[in-house]
This record gives C-alpha cells, structure tokens and sequence, in this order.
C-alpha cells in the first residue's frame, strides 16, 4: 500500500458514466467486490435492483425506441433470467485492466508514431472517464537520437485512487544521474558582483523618474543618483577581480557591461529613458544531476516504484522557423509550486504525475491531475503508451463509437445545459443501475472462478469484472440517455433526435485536440447565423506574433502551448491561474465586423463556424473571478448560450474555448490581418511552404491580409 | 471614432499605476499600484500587481483597460524574471462608480464587484519589479505596444 493510497471505498468503474445524481447509492469500490466475492463463495448471488429502483429502470428501458435496441432485463431474482442482460449485448468487448481491447472499432486511431515534431501532437480518445474529456495527446518530441513520444493527459479526481493505488511510494529511493548539458549563463565575476543586477536596478530607477518628470536634465534624483554610484562600484570592482591577461569571454563582458553602464549614464544625463538593459551570457557546459526512482526488484504486491519530488513541468524548445517542438526527455521547469510522483514503468518507459489530493491548495491549480507516460527513444510507441495506462490501473483501451456517443451527449448536456431537466438526470441514474445488474450477472455466473483466488488475485478478478459490465451495459446506456436527451429538447425520442442533421457524434480533430458539436446549433443554424448578423468573433495579438503563432497552426491555451514548448508554463499560481478563467481555454471576443478592421488580428466573420463546438462558454465582460461554470470557484454570470453570446456588446467581452483553435483546418479564421505587407507576404509564403493553400475553404491570398 | 473623454477617476489610477507622488522604497523598490477585487459580500476574488499603464477605451468611457502582474518565472541563466503574455495579458474594469478614499481608488464594477486600486505591497510588489526588470530586455517596439494595451496577446 503506498503512503498517499485512499483505498476506502474506491471505483474501478471505467465506463463514461456521468456522476449519479442525489439518491443513487454507490458502486461497490474493489475492496466491497472483493466482500462481495468471498461471499459468492458461499452464497448465489442474484440480480438486485435497489429498492425502488426497478420499475424507473423498466419505465426507462421503455421510453421509445432507439437506435441501438435497449437491454431488455428481467429483474426478477427468482426467475430463470432468460433475457439475459450479458447476452443482450451484442458483441461485447471485453476489456482488462492489463490488454488493450481489439482496436477494431476505435473512434480515433492511436498512431504508433504522431508525426515526429508536430507541436500540437495528435489526440487520441481513451475509452472510460479516468481521463478529462477522455483525451490524451500524443506527442512525438523530436530528438537528435530519434523521436520520444510522450502522452499527455489529466487524470479526472475521482480516478486518482485508482492511480494512486498502482504505486509503491518511497520518499527515499531516488537515485542521481548525471547528465552533461549546455548551457548558457553569466559569468561567477559577474554574479559575484552583483553587476547586472546593479544596472537593472539603476535604469529602472531612471526610467522610472523620466517617466513622472522628476529626473530632468541635471537634477537627478538622490536615489537615482544612489543607484548609479552604486553600478560604478559594482562594475569597478569587477574590473579590479579580472586583473589582467583575462580570457576573451570574460573581456566580452567587462564590454558588454562598460557599455551598458554608459548608455544608462547618458540616459540620465539626457532625462531620456534607458532603452534597454541584458545580461553578458556565456555557453558553457555543465553537468546537471537529476534524481529517478532507485528500480525496485519486487515492489509489494506488484505495484510500480514511484517517489515523490518537486513538481516540474515537461520544458520542450520549438523551432521558431519550422515550428516543430524538441525535447531532451530531461530538462523541464523546476520552481513549480506543489509536488509530482515519478514513476518507473519499466521497459525503458516512465510517467510523471501530479495529483490533486495529495498536495491539495500547493500543487499549481492547471497542473493538478496532469499526468505525463513517457516512452523510451524511438518510434513506434503511441500504442504501448495507451497501453501501459493500465499499469497505472487506468482504461487503457481506445474508446469505442459507443463510449463516443456517451461523450457526445454528455458534452450536449453540459452545453445546452440539461443536466437539471428530470429526464436527463433520471437517466443516468438508470444507467447506472443498467451497469450494475450486468456487473452482478457476471458475478453470478463467474462466482465460481474467485475459488483459490488470494487478495491480489480477487482484486484483480474484481476489477476485470467491473471493466467489462461497463463494456457491456454501455450500449444500453447510450440509448437510455440518448431518449432522455431527446425528450428535454422537445424531440418524441431518441430515433428522431439520431436522425436530425445536426446530430453527429463523431468528434472532429482540432489540431491536437477534439471538439464535439452541438446538435442545437447545427439543427438551426440559419437562426443562429441571422442573429449573429454584423458580429465577429476577433482576437487581437502583438506584432509579430501572428507568423510564430501560424508556424504552429493553433491559437492554442497557455497549458497547451507549454506542453508544445511555447510558453514557459510558468507563473499560473493557483490564483492567478483560477482568476484568470482559466490557462486551459484561449478566448475571442464579438464585436461588430466595422470593429475588427485593423491588424494584427484574427477574425472569424461567420462566428457560427466556432459557436457550434460544446465547449465554450463566455461574459459579456470581463469578470475578475472565475467565469468557467465547471470551475468550484466560479462565482458569476456567464453562459453558454449562443443566443446570449450573440447579444453581447461589451468590448471587453470573453468567449473562452477548451484547450484552443486550429487556425489552418475547418475552424480557420475568415480574416488573418497583419500589421503590414511586409508580415502578410512573410505569412503567406510560409503558409505556402507548409503546403497550405487554403483555410476554412478560402485561399490564403483571401484571408491572409494587411492593413 | 474619437476616443471619449477620460473621466476625473482616470487621472488618479495613472498616478497610483506609475507611483508618481511616492518615494522610492527604502529597500530600493519603485512605487505602483495592486488590484483586490471583492464580491459584494467582501468576498476576495482577485489580488495582483498592475503594470504601470492603462486606457480608458475607444468606445466606453467607463471601461478601463490595465495589466494585472502574475508571478513572473525566471530564466535559469540569469536568474531574471520572465514574464508570459498569455498570462500578464489585458484586463478590462467596466467602472459604474468611483471613489478615493484615503490614497486609494474604489471602483464599483458594472457587475457589482468592488475593486480596489491600491500602492503594490508585500509580493505585488516584488511582482512589478520583475515587470519594470523584464521590460528593460524588450524591444522598445514591443514595450510601446504594451502600453497601448490594444492587444489581446
């Protein structure tokens, strides 16, 4: 058992089961199978339906018809069960927590390698709700020895037992490795004295002054004048360490800082401000040490070796000419509040994970849950990636077109907001019942297996169990929720809901993300595209940073652009981060099209195109606290409701998307508007060098534009 | 379209934003401002250092446009703050009221929420000297831009 284990009353249930509303009583966790089990041994089990419960489940299962035919269950324990809920299903796939089922009919296919350097990397659907939104990213880092393919994804909370479970903590089995890197740094004369820091504080102290017009030519402040006396000394003194016969780097320095000193003396003589102050940098090479677990030749009961440290933060490089991201499989930012397990997984393979419980209110808030499998060099890995999810007792199995469609609804209720309609909840509620009797039968019927079986093994048997009734009952789920969907939007059931055009789910791939649409929007989209008349979604950006960001081919979210080595990834305490409305969305703002003339800025001219993804929500101005409705600290008014958005005049009006926006396939700009000719012809024969012709139907030479 | 007239508050946030009528610190530190936002029931919802500029909008009199500070990282080879844009990007206060109260400024937001323009203290206030040391390694282009706070990133 590791030190941080919450073993009490955990769920292995994998399957996209929502919460159960108020009043459904609980999965049994392992350790209750296990009970459950050994009680098998001595008594039949037979199908229950908790109190109550029965006839909501038969009124459910009877709700229309639907697409996939329901499960049709005999709940009665003394009959003979001929309509047996396991056999109902048809074809089901068994999955285990060690093997990945039969890809066979996988929603996403796991590449074995994602095209090496491909910032974004590429999204892959996990089957069950262990992770947020059922995604992990696959990300091939390039490497000068070949790609290393790293999965990214965030365990959701209520799966962190279950991971937390798989591990063999030690606090005190870390062992150093030495590594040779190259660096880039100042030199000990200059550190010693203080020098640079001297003359950053002495400019800042004339800019400062310059700027509230109380330094003028020949009256210079006493604390300014304090400040620069005290640069001469520190550069004076540096002077005086080197002596004579000095290498070149350091006479490089001893200029670079005569000279910068200078200017800030001019500056002030002149009442102007400094224009700028840097560091003298020198390569050198430096032999950093990192700690990993110490292997463990046979952890108790199978776990893996695990130990805690000083959270960090994956620290690729990108290209800023091609785009494409490098890493080490070293270097990452340190001085991240919280603290991470580092995990060996064997075979060359690892993870890195930060949980939410055990550091809670220390760990960074964005970094909670983040979880990093990192495989040895080379290609081919993304499959044995998923893979080993199940190593850390997480489905580790692609999702399915059924588990697809759960999502699919799931994110509808979210975003049209049914989650309180009657209907809806009871139906999760019956799906989970649904769940449970199909988990029971398979009890019934494998009671006899567990005989023998020591706890390992029972818990094991447990967990197989409980993986494949969620397999099993998931069509029969789909189709429950599927009618009561249908019924809260004023559809007569699920079949006619399943039939409109605006029902599709299937999720489409966002560069390294998926979205989902809504089916409100697309079964009225004209209505929707007349209310949006005149309006634009724009987000407005600095010079120069239009080319870096189309070198990517995403406006992506800060957590997103640090995985792909963009942004530092830093600084998002947990409230600035939480304040923020989030580091895990980017945000547009609508604004009349006459608004949205001037560069550099991007422009959706049919805000239509974005409105129809689930995943947004938005204020029609800004609020300072959370404005995400699915964050616990969210406090305000904001909505989800494309109407509303549509309404929204406030210049300072936010429109925040998940994880970000892929600017060069379908949900591309209408209008890319430089600042100048010079940056739009740049842009364009990149984009032409990318083999980008066209976004969002339209050539380039249409969108991208210029002042 | 002509920008409107700022109104009498605006003059007082740039005074507090730059530390215009203040001293340097004795520990050598230049003056500025923090932001506190509460709930109307005093609840904190927001605490930052704010950047030394800020802009009244082109099209609302009312709204503001600042920079709220998070905390900066730091470069490993100089050990010099860092400051991310997506993080450190602009921030609107849509303003129905306004009061000084005691060296301070008391905005009453559109929303109800109360903000609080205050001198940057305690980590604000080592938050805006990392700022005032980061921007002198920018180009002045950029730093001109920041101060227009026309951009979203």
């Amino acid at each position: 058992m590791g030190t941080n284990s919450k073993t009490n009353h955990q769920s292995y249930a994998v399957a996209p089961t929502a919460a159960p509303a108020g009043g459904a009583y609980q999965v049994p966790g392992a350790e209750d199978l296990e009970q459950l089990v050994l009680a098998m041994l001595d008594k039949p089990l037979g199908v229950e339906v908790p109190p109550g419960d029965s006839a909501a489940v038969d009124e459910h299962l009877a709700v229309g018809p639907s697409v996939e035919a329901p499960l049709v269950l005999d709940t009665d324990p003394d009959g003979d069960n001929s309509a047996d809920p396991i056999a109902a299903v048809e074809d089901p796939a068994p999955a285990t927590i060690a093997a990945v089922s039969e890809p066979v009919e996988a929603l996403t296919p796991v590449p074995d390698t994602p095209e090496p350097g491909l910032a974004t990397g590429q999204p892959v659907l996990v089957g069950g709700e262990d992770l947020v939104s059922s995604t992990a990213t696959l990300i091939s880092y390039l490497d000068p020895q070949g790609p290393r393919t790293v999965l990214h994804a965030v365990v959701t909370p209520d799966s962190e037992d279950k991971l937390m479970d798989a591990l063999h903590l030690s606090d005190t089995k870390m062992i150093p490795v030495e590594s040779e890197q190259l660096v880039h740094k100042r030199l000990a004369l200059d550190t010693d004295h203080g020098v640079f820091d001297a003359l950053v504080s002495a400019a800042k102290s004339v800019n400062h002054h310059v700027n509230n017009k109380n330094l003028t030519e020949g009256k210079v402040p006493d604390t300014t004048a304090a400040k620069l006396s005290k640069a001469h000394a520190a550069v004076e003194a540096m002077v005086t360490a080197a002596g004579t016969g000095i290498p070149s780097t350091t006479q490089e320095m001893l200029a670079h800082y005569q000279q910068q000193l200078a200017a800030i003396d001019a500056a002030a003589a002149a009442a102007k401000p400094v224009e700028f102050v840097t560091a003298s940098l020198h390569e050198a090479t430096e032999t950093v040490t990192h700690y990993i677990p110490a292997p463990a030749d046979t952890p108790p009961d199978g776990r893996l070796p695990a130990a805690q440290r000083d959270a960090t933060r994956i620290k690729p490089t990108i290209d800023p000419t091609t785009g494409q991201t490098s890493w080490d499989g070293i270097t990452r930012h340190s001085q991240i509040h919280g603290k991470e397990y580092v995990i060996d997984l064997g075979d060359g393979y690892s993870a890195v994970y930060r949980p939410h419980n055990a550091t809670k209110g220390k760990t960074e808030f964005s970094l909670r849950g983040r979880l990093e499998l990192i495989a040895p060099l080379g290609e081919g890995h993304g499959p044995e990636l998923v893979r080993r999810l199940g190593d850390l007792h997480l489905t580790n199995r692609p999702m399915t077109h059924a588990e697809g469609e759960w999502t699919y609804l799931t994110a509808n209720i979210t975003a049209q907001d049914l989650s309180g309609k009657p209907e809806v909840a009871q139906a999760v509620v019956v799906g989970q019942h649904l769940e449970d009797m199909v988990r029971q039968e398979l009890f019934h019927e494998r009671a006899h297996q567990a005989v023998g079986m020591n706890s390992d093994q029972l818990r094991v048997f447990a967990k197989s169990i409980q993986l494949e009734a969620a397999t099993r009952a998931l069509p029969a789920k789909v189709g429950v929720l599927r009618d009561a969907v249908a019924t809260a939007t004023g559809h007569t059931n699920g079949i006619e809901l399943a039939a409109t055009p605006g029902y599709d789910p299937t999720p489409r791939t966002s560069a390294g993300w998926l979205t989902w649409s809504r089916f409100d929007v697309g079964n009225q989209l004209p209505k929707l595209t007349q209310k949006l008349q005149g309006k634009a979604l724009t987000h407005t950006l600095h010079g120069g940073s239009l080319a870096k960001m189309l070198r990517t081919g995403v406006l992506a979210s800060t957590e997103r652009r640090t995985l792909m080595g963009i942004a530092s990834g830093v600084g998002m305490s947990e409230s600035a981060d939480k304040n923020s409305g989030g580091a895990k969305s980017v945000f547009l703002r609508i604004r009349p099209v006459a608004e949205t003339a001037s560069g550099p800025r991007l422009v959706w001219d049919h805000p239509e195109r974005l409105l129809a993804r689930a995943d947004y929500y938005g204020a029609n101005s800004d609020t300072f606290g959370a404005i995400n409705p699915a964050d616990h600290h969210y406090t305000t008014k904001s909505t989800r409701d494309p109407y509303k958005i549509a309404t929204f005049t406030n210049p300072s009006n936010e429109i925040m998307f998940a994880d970000g926006i892929d600017l060069l396939g379908p949900e591309g700009p209408s209008r890319i508007i430089c600042a100048h000719a010079g940056e739009r012809d740049e842009i364009r024969a990149m984009l032409t060098a990318k083999g980008v012709n066209t976004i969002a139907g339209k050539p380039i030479h249409d969108v991208v534009i210029s002042n | 379209m002509t920008t409107p007239p700022a109104p009498s508050w605006h003059r007082t946030l740039a005074d507090l934003l730059t530390g215009k009528h203040v001293e340097e610190l004795p520990d050598g530190s230049l003056p500025g401002a923090q932001i506190v936002v509460t709930d109307a029931d005093g609840t904190e919802r927001f605490r930052a250092a704010l950047a030394r500029h800020s802009r009244i909008d082109t099209h609302d009199a009312n709204l503001v446009w600042i920079r709220p500070l998070p905390e900066p990282d730091h470069d490993p080879a100089t050990n010099a703050p860092v400051f991310d844009l997506d993080l450190a990007r602009r921030r609107a206060l849509t303003v129905a009221a306004a009061h000084v109260r005691g060296g301070e400024l008391e905005l009453t937001l559109t929303n109800s929420q109360i903000t609080r323009i205050q001198p940057a203290r305690g980590n604000q206030l080592g938050h805006l000297q990392d700022w005032d040391t980061w921007l002198l390694g920018l180009p002045s282009r950029l730093r001109a831009e920041l101060d227009e706070l026309d951009a979203d990133r």
